[in-house]
């Protein structure tokens, strides 16, 4: 194939091209006319096209040669016209304009500049810092032009100091020995005083209504949001719901998005099974599974919407045991009468109720963090969600609701958490007055 | 504690693997030195791995391999979709090994098949992002807009006025906070109506602020359940340490020397 | 008139998200049953879509690792040990048909996945418990109102404060989260789910402003 090589920036153009491809020179400029000087350039050949004139001028800082002359590169017609006696007559074109231009040669983002001086036939070129093959930049002029464009810009009309201060520092070590001591001081030393109780915040009750009069032998969609990270809280509110669900009959049905969901719901499933199996007055059922583990569904919160109007086609079972054991060749699936969403954040029950609950129309339960339930209100308060379960308190609430006790080990594990809360209450309530008596000693400026 | 964590405690190597590992992800509170930095890179690539594990054993092989293997006759929708993933993966590819780098000059071929391989990659990339946002924006109309809209608007009570003007407060903040309000007010607004705006904004910022103030703190209830938990699995565990029973004998004969 | 890749590329986009929207919608609303099998079908394609996406994602993190490694770059020592923990991990559990249940894969997630992901969430307390103590401050005016906000919830939240407080401030504190905060937070969730709406329009019409 024949090729060119644009003169500005050397890039190879197919023969015929009219501009260039990567700096979008005209490549037929007919206004281009030879140089002052005639000696060849050493940046690249420039084989002609079928219009253009070869041009020579000078890289104003090019390396100079062994003769003491420097590099090559195209001129303006302006300064060919105004030079005629240097022109190589070969390469003049007698028809060529010489329109004057003040400014030439800017084709190219880093070619240098010519001024054409008015006083002067000769334009004037600024030095640029340009390298002998302009479309091949060395490594420090990259870094500098990355620098310029990352950087903040400089005001170079206001140079005074900016009074800038830099954020309070979160990594307060005498804070972090504090909140330890707190915590971890009781553990060693038994230290579990005077308990208290939770408050019951609302919502807790009707959840418990809820699922105590659903019928046995029913379905329950489980949304299961929550993994290893959260599930030292987590735990403590699935534990009483799913001993719950077991323990009326109810088949949960339990669907992850977290990849550390199954296996989290399958550990939390076997200590409730396990505690209730201890227990003499509870009758579980032997002619089906307990639960159906459907695993993990990545995709986001788009396939809720197929989980809610088909959960048989969009479930499949988590433990692959033979090639074609899919839920769907099961028996079909009964539609859930319940749909309970455990979550650690509010976006997941949030998503549920906006993908899956206005397609299913069944009622919706929030077994959710602390820090969800402020942001969930609204859905309780609007009645898209039926009841509302959050924190450590509200796993209490709903555990003392129940008439089944969980096993005696269980039980003490949330008597203790109940107590720590306490001392870990007091820490930070320590702290808060511990700041604000350090503003006021600082006269309210920031501390 | 959690269920893995109650699981551990019964037992040997398993849980003080998990005690270290623990430990070293502690150190973070000091500063992110070598432990830490190491405790970090292996939870990235054991969780990388386990993610691989999921995807490959229980979503693509029961929902996509095993049908195809299976049946690969009238299974359209499975080969259109395995042919979609690979489309997007040769798109990748493309993107990692034949983007050109600045400073680098690039062949005409090289560029026309980066930008072919782009342009493959388009279906899938749109099919993702389509039924993603489409399904999101109707679900935000049907499931979060319209109803708390409707049970804003429905006011009987004295409780319900108080919830509306709460509401509206918010919102008007949310969407224009005060400074805007009084910045950017027409001449021709009368003096009492700004004043009404800047109020009711006002009042809808500082709800705001003391909404904040109540998330923090249900916040902080629910991390602090998490550090207790994680503090009862750590010191459970160092209790059953030779360590703590060295400790534990030398303090029991000296309560019983005193 | 041939149409330049990135024209066609950007157009094709939005041909296929505004049929998807379409689509999704007349499914939604009942209108039109017919739509549900198709509907069904780009479901399907979303769910392995998003796990070649996720599979890429880890891929093109181990070539970055690898990169890394070979080059001789800065922390490369810890890159080798993330690819060695991955590579592990995979070969364990792709041998075995049971994948993630197998006993190998349990194990890792018993000893080091889960009590790693556990022990780097509780640490957030620490941080969170530093900024209440930098900013919930009532010489600063947004700080005076969180410091009310939260100290009324705190106390509530406390177990051993249903010793000391009446029962009385307990119900006035379910009203303030059933009512007022209840009221502002719709407020922002109404906010929000506008400018998502708006968003998400932008990018459905293709269009950069609205």
């Amino acid at each position: 194939m024949n090729v060119m090589h644009c003169p500005h920036c050397g890039t190879t153009n197919r023969v015929g091209s009219n501009f260039c491809n990567r700096c979008g020179v005209n490549l037929n400029s007919d206004e281009r006319t030879v140089g002052a000087t005639s000696s060849p350039s050493p940046i690249a050949p420039l084989p002609t096209s079928r219009t253009r004139q070869p041009d020579v001028g000078k890289w104003p800082d090019a390396e100079p040669n062994e003769a003491g002359e420097r590099a090559e590169f195209p001129v303006e017609e302006e300064q060919a016209a105004n030079a005629p006696a240097n022109n190589s007559p070969s390469s003049v074109s007698p028809t060529a304009t010489t329109t004057r231009r003040l400014v030439a040669g800017i084709e190219g983002l880093l070619d240098p500049l010519q001024i054409a001086n008015e006083g002067s036939d000769q334009p004037e070129t600024l030095a640029l810092p340009v390298t002998a093959e302009p479309f091949a930049m060395s490594m420090e002029q990259v870094r500098r032009i990355r620098g310029l464009l990352t950087n903040d810009p400089v005001l170079l009309d206001r140079p005074g100091t900016v009074n800038y201060q830099p954020p309070n520092r979160l990594h307060l070590p005498w804070l972090m020995i504090l909140l330890t001591l707190a915590v971890a001081l009781p553990i060693l030393l038994d230290l579990f005083g005077p308990i208290g109780a939770p408050v019951q915040w609302p919502g807790v009750a009707e959840a418990h209504t809820l699922i105590d009069t659903l019928p046995a032998d029913t379905t329950a969609l489980v949304i299961w949001a929550y993994d290893a990270a959260t599930a030292g809280e987590m735990d403590l509110l699935a534990l009483p719901l799913v001993s719950h669900l077991l323990a009326r009959g109810i088949q949960p049905m339990v669907v992850s998005q977290l990849p550390g969901g199954p296996a989290m719901a399958q550990r939390l499933f076997d200590r409730a099974t396990a505690g209730l199996l201890a227990d003499d007055g509870v009758q579980l059922p032997a002619d089906r599974a307990l639960a159906i583990q459907a695993g993990y569904l990545p995709g986001g919160a788009a396939l809720l919407s197929w989980v809610a109007q088909d959960p048989a086609t969009a479930l499949t079972r988590h433990v692959p045991a033979s090639a074609t054991d899919f839920l769907r060749t099961d028996v079909a699936l009964a539609r859930p009468a319940l749909t309970i969403v455990v979550a650690a954040q509010a976006e997941a029950v949030q998503q549920w109720l906006e993908q899956g609950q206005p397609l299913q129309y069944t009622p919706t339960l929030a077994f959710t963090s602390a820090g969800a339930d402020p942001i969930l209100r609204p859905y309780l308060a609007s009645g898209q969600l039926s009841g509302l379960v959050s924190g450590f308190d509200g796993a209490f609430a709903y555990q003392q609701l129940r008439t089944i006790k969980l096993a005696v080990a269980e039980e003490a594990l949330l008597n203790r958490h109940l107590a720590l809360q306490n001392w870990g209450h007091f820490a930070v309530l320590l702290l808060l007055l511990l700041g604000n008596l350090a503003a006021w000693g600082r006269g309210g400026t920031r501390g | 504690m959690d269920s893995v964590s109650l699981a551990l405690l019964g037992q040997d190597w398993a849980l003080w693997i998990a005690f270290l590992f623990s430990l070293l992800l502690c150190t973070l509170l000091a500063g992110n030195y070598a432990p830490a930095k190491f405790a970090q890179y292996l939870l990235v690539g054991v969780s990388l791995g386990y993610l691989g594990v999921l995807l490959v054993q229980h979503v693509l092989r029961p929902r996509l391999f095993t049908p195809l293997w299976e049946a690969p006759l009238g299974q359209w929708r499975l080969w259109l979709g395995l042919l979609l993933g690979l489309l997007l993966w040769v798109a990748a590819a493309g993107q990692l090994w034949l983007r050109p780098r600045p400073g680098v000059p690039s062949s005409n071929r090289r560029q026309n098949s980066h930008t072919f391989l782009q342009s493959i990659g388009v279906i899938p990339t749109a099919l993702m992002l389509g039924v993603s946002v489409s399904a999101v924006l109707l679900g935000l109309l049907q499931g979060s807009l319209w109803p708390q809209f409707w049970s804003t608007s429905v006011a009987e009570s004295l409780v319900s006025v108080l919830v509306l003007l709460l509401t509206t407060a918010a919102l008007l903040h949310w969407t224009m906070p005060t400074s805007q309000l009084t910045a950017d007010q027409p001449v021709y607004q009368p003096w009492w109506l700004q004043q009404l705006l800047v109020w009711w904004g006002g009042l809808g910022k500082r709800a705001l602020w003391f909404a904040a103030g109540v998330i923090f703190a249900r916040l902080l209830a629910a991390h602090l359940s998490l550090l207790i938990a994680r503090f009862q699995f750590l010191l459970l565990t160092f209790q059953k340490s030779w360590l703590w029973q060295v400790a534990d004998r030398i303090w029991q004969l000296l309560v019983g020397w005193a | 008139m041939i149409l330049p890749p990135r024209f066609i590329a950007n157009y094709l986009t939005l041909l296929i998200a505004a049929s998807c929207f379409i689509l999704i919608a007349l499914d939604r609303s009942g209108v039109l049953p017919a739509v549900h099998t198709i509907v069904v079908i780009l479901y399907e394609w979303l769910l392995l879509l998003a796990s070649f996406a996720l599979l890429l994602g880890i891929v093109h993190l181990l070539i970055t690792h690898l990169h890394r490694i070979q080059q001789g770059q800065r922390d490369w020592t810890y890159s080798l040990v993330l690819v060695t923990a991955c590579s592990a991990v995979l070969v364990a559990g792709l041998i075995q048909p049971s994948g993630v249940t197998s006993p190998t894969v349990e194990w890792i997630f018993n000893a080091l996945i889960a009590p790693g992901q556990a022990t780097l969430y509780a640490l957030f307390f620490f941080f969170m418990a530093a900024a209440a103590y930098h900013y919930l401050r009532v010489t600063q005016p947004a700080g005076r109102w969180m410091l009310a906000g939260a100290l009324l919830v705190l106390v509530a939240q406390m177990p051993a404060s249903r010793t000391v407080l009446p029962a009385v401030y307990d119900e006035w504190v379910g009203w303030l989260l059933q009512v007022p905060v209840m009221a502002t937070v719709r407020g922002a969730i109404l906010g929000s789910t506008l400018s998502l709406l708006l968003l998400g329009l932008r990018f459905i019409l293709g269009r950069s402003r609205l």
